[in-house]
């Protein structure tokens, strides 16, 4: 077997048994980045040097028997997460040139736990868009298919595990932007509780949904990763004590017992024959462990869409207005007044997707229409909040697709954008809810892409999903991406 | 949602210049996405958001630390002089 092919536990094996170094994995994963990524373009920055400086101090661990099991472990990182020394460009032209002063938080506890730092990669800009089209330095293509979106905003990250160019991913979810991307190119991602990762240095979108979480080859591997990450941080007053222990603590239990919620809304109107069917057969394989399989209701999942995108804009519009040319990013060199410079800046410097969200974000919060918008939303949400705890009043998880249809081909979703803004009703209410989630595959679709079931759980719920959707996995057969 | 006065407005309040060509096309995007947004006037229970309620966790102590040298801060500014960021002048 290929080494890009290997689990994260599999490559900890090899690495600690002395049978490969960290210094060999590492090249092996860099050759394969600048040998295929041209063609997907995952990447935005590969950081070859501090790779390798990174491995060497990974094997040096290993060598002295203190490897934990992301030591020596080759990650992407999302551009959206700071890294000191090293580009974070939110895949913006207002933040191409922009070099962090310090690294983010979950950054910081890998290079702890000595993981090796590939690169950072590919986005939709700023995290806004469902489809990693809207990046400055180009869009990214999906590895099972180059002529289909990987999705987005996490698309880099997604494809670079899906592959083979990285062992695992570090990105965000603000409304489905790790799930939607795993689910697109076949590969599993969690989004965590809300406060279960740090944000300190995700550089802000929609701050109450925004969460960094992991996109890996399957549910172990996350658990794996999510777990050097994952903790309070002092520099994050929303983050928690995070007391569940192991995120996978639970893997390889017996299913028996659990009880699966379906809601029923999550299957109707817009959901594809050949999702809902693959979903349905996930269900019946839960039920044919000794799970219960529990029917279900989410009524104000019709309201999902809109709550989501009036806060998540509103949030955004203020998060984006420190984006003035003056401090750090792109200054236009047009405009001989103070606020002639900040205008044109924000013209030339973002993109036409960043600049929609920012104009709907201050129509749902200005005068006149507050009450009407955002107000509201806010009541919506509550609502939401409350019907996932009906729910698992009596259910362990829910099941529900990941999205309504497989990955779109590319430039599909941009001549109708209220159609690509309602592809995300699977995945936003989870982050309205601040719920954890995992996205795994359990089906491929007629045109040979994967079709992605989403396990949503409690709040610390994390070893619960990943139970569920490790033991799926073991025995669904996942296609790999042969490149 | 094509009314120019507001889409000029909104363009204001969000600090962007638009050309009027640009600000008439994103403005035929959004009437779509104001459409859609307007279905939230259908939902009409009476709730309270909690907003921040148990959002905020435990908050750390409020005492000053070192920040970052000025000159690490402004590496990244467009323009500099004299160890401060250089900005047009806004008083003649």
């Amino acid at each position: 077997m290929e080494l890009h092919m290997h689990s994260v536990k599999e490559l900890r094996r090899l690495l600690d048994k002395g049978e490969l170094s960290a210094s060999e994995l590492t090249g092996y994963y860099l050759d394969r980045i600048n040998k295929l990524d041209k063609d997907i373009f995952s990447y935005i920055t590969v950081t070859s040097e501090t790779a390798l400086e990174q491995a060497k101090a990974a094997q040096a661990a290993i060598d002295s028997g203190k490897s934990t099991p992301v030591t020596g472990i080759p990650v992407s990182i999302e551009d959206n997460i700071c890294t000191k020394g090293i580009k974070t460009t939110c895949a913006s032209k207002m933040l191409a040139d922009f070099v962090p002063p310090y690294s983010a938080t979950a950054v910081e506890r890998l290079n702890a736990s000595n993981a090796v730092m590939l690169g950072k990669s590919n986005m939709d800009e700023f995290a806004a868009g469902p489809a990693s089209q809207t990046s400055y330095f180009g869009g990214v293509k999906n590895p099972l298919d180059l002529s289909r979106i990987p999705g987005g905003s996490s698309g880099g990250a997604a494809a670079s595990v899906a592959a083979g160019l990285c062992a695992a991913a570090i990105a965000s979810d603000t409304g489905g932007s790790i799930r939607q991307p795993a689910s697109f190119c076949g590969v599993t991602g969690i989004k965590p509780t809300y406060g279960a990762v740090s944000r300190w240095g995700l550089v802000g979108f929609a701050s109450s949904f925004d969460q960094i979480g992991v996109i890996a080859k399957s549910s172990s591997d996350c658990a794996d990763m999510l777990d050097a990450i994952i903790g309070r941080d002092e520099n994050d007053a929303t983050s928690l004590n995070y007391n569940a222990g192991s995120t996978g603590a639970k893997l390889g239990r017996d299913l028996k017992g659990c009880k699966i919620a379906l809601p029923k809304e999550f299957f109707g109107e817009g959901i594809s024959a050949s999702v809902k069917d693959a979903v349905m057969k996930a269900a019946s394989w839960y039920e044919g462990q000794g799970c219960e399989i529990i029917e279900a209701s989410m009524p104000s999942l019709k309201f999902a869409i809109v709550t989501y995108y009036i806060i998540s804009s509103a949030e955004a519009s203020s998060n984006l207005a420190r984006y003035d040319g003056i401090k750090f990013g792109y200054r236009s060199p047009n405009g001989e007044t103070y606020d002639e410079v900040i205008k044109n800046t924000r013209a030339e410097g973002f993109g036409t997707e960043v600049k929609r969200r920012i104009l709907l974000g201050n129509y749902a919060l200005s005068s006149g229409y507050y009450d009407a918008y955002y107000k509201k939303a806010l009541i919506i949400r509550e609502q939401i909040k409350k019907e996932y705890a009906d729910i698992f009043a009596s259910a362990d998880l829910i099941l529900t697709p990941t999205n309504p249809s497989t990955a779109p081909k590319i430039g599909e979703l941009e001549s109708d954008l209220v159609a690509a803004y309602l592809s995300d009703i699977c995945t936003v209410t989870v982050n309205i809810a601040g719920l954890p989630a995992v996205s795994t595959p359990c089906g491929y679709a007629e045109n040979g892409m994967p079709i992605g079931m989403s396990l949503v759980g409690k709040p610390f719920g994390e070893a619960d999903i990943l139970w569920a959707a490790d033991a799926f996995e073991a025995q669904f057969e996942r296609r790999e991406v042969r490149l | 949602m094509k009314n120019t006065a507001l889409m000029e407005y909104l363009a204001d309040l969000s600090k962007i210049s638009f050309s009027p060509q640009e600000l008439d096309s994103i403005g035929t995007d959004m009437e779509g996405i104001i459409g859609l947004m307007d279905s939230v006037k259908e939902f009409n229970r009476d709730i309270t958001p909690q907003r921040l309620q148990g959002f905020y966790r435990e908050l750390r102590e409020d005492i000053s630390v070192a920040s970052y040298p000025a000159d690490v801060i402004l590496e990244n500014a467009a323009v500099k002089k004299d160890g401060f960021f250089s900005v047009p002048k806004v008083v003649d």
